[in-house]
């Protein structure tokens, strides 16, 4: 996955002229789709996080519901790390992605509300997270991405 | 009874406190002694959030605002709550709840049964609270935080305004 952090009109957020649900419609409506369809992943300031049943190919076919559900015993799921990151910052944010709290969580959706950086400040802004496989076509989009965020679009 | 957040155990004074200075059900001096205020130095932290949080994950991402952290100087006792103003999910789905010390999942709890409307077809906000005990955390630095998700759907996290309704507190003890 990668995420894409962009800087968002608080005062339209506090209108509720921008939510994630409204955002997240117009992203789609770009031919972009936020990774929130698969519940098991979730990305980390620097490691990709993923659901695991603990028995592997034995595990029933509908755990991931179950487990959603607290139906599944906590013990029989882990989380286990995959590849590195991707975070994109706009620059307008002014920090980094190293500036990042490292057991920030950013889910796997769209998202309005804040980054935790390493000195304890939250930074108002609105992310959200999509396949790494699709970074080519989520940049070439970018500029309408923040004008997503921003209620300009 | 006096409190401190500046992340050290203080000595709050035996003058100040109330105690059980009388047995306790005809119970031991040892018993009575466990309930004596005057040894019990408290430590808190508190943060306040204004956020309209809103996300469509359906994984745990960081609720803006509700974290805190805490430097533990001895093997301790450790209460969480978190509240907010209001949750609610706009589709047939639940909102779910956490919290967390540093990356260990400590409680999570679903905080929406699904989108419920009340008699005159407005959708009904939910109470968000959560809260949970550690018994015997080790001495260190510790970040307390919550982190929530949707089933589907859009969850929103109102925090409230003025004042700032979105609030967790950690309150730690000796163990």
């Amino acid at each position: 996955m990668a995420v894409y952090i962009f800087p968002v009109d608080l005062e339209k957020v506090a209108q509720k002229k921008i939510d994630a649900g409204i955002c997240e419609s117009k992203i789609k409506a770009l031919g972009l789709q936020p990774m929130n369809a698969d519940p098991t992943y979730r990305e980390e300031a620097r490691k990709v996080k993923r659901l695991r049943h603990k028995l592997g190919s034995n595990a029933p076919p509908n755990w991931v519901q179950e487990y959603m559900h607290g139906r599944i015993p906590p013990d029989l799921v882990e989380e286990v790390d995959e590849e590195d990151s991707i975070i994109i910052v706009d620059p307008e944010l002014g920090f980094k992605a190293e500036d990042i709290a490292d057991d920030f969580s950013f889910g796997n959706g769209t998202t309005i509300g804040g980054v935790r950086l390493k000195d304890g400040r939250w930074v108002p802004c609105g992310f959200v997270v999509f396949d790494h496989r699709d970074r080519g076509r989520v940049n070439a989009v970018r500029d309408r991405l923040k004008n997503i965020f921003m209620g300009r679009e | 009874m006096p409190i401190h957040d500046d992340g050290v155990y203080k000595d709050v004074g035996a003058a100040l406190q109330p105690h059980a200075s009388t047995h306790v059900d005809g119970g031991s001096d040892e018993i009575t002694s466990k309930l004596d205020y005057r040894a019990m130095n408290i430590l808190r932290a508190r943060a306040t959030s204004t956020t309209i949080f809103s996300t469509s994950s359906t994984s745990y991402v960081d609720l803006t605002g509700i974290s805190v952290n805490v430097s533990l100087p001895a093997s301790s006792v450790v209460l969480v709550f978190f509240q907010c103003w209001s949750t609610y999910n706009n589709t047939i789905a639940e909102n779910y709840e956490r919290i967390l010390r540093g990356t260990t999942a400590l409680k999570e709890i679903k905080v929406t049964g699904c989108m419920q409307y009340d008699t005159g077809g407005r959708l009904l906000h939910n109470n968000s609270m959560i809260q949970t005990m550690e018994v015997d955390v080790s001495a260190g630095s510790y970040t307390y935080k919550v982190q929530v998700k949707v089933g589907t759907g859009l969850g929103y996290w109102d925090m409230g305004t003025t004042p700032a309704q979105g609030e967790i507190c950690v309150i730690a003890f000796p163990y």
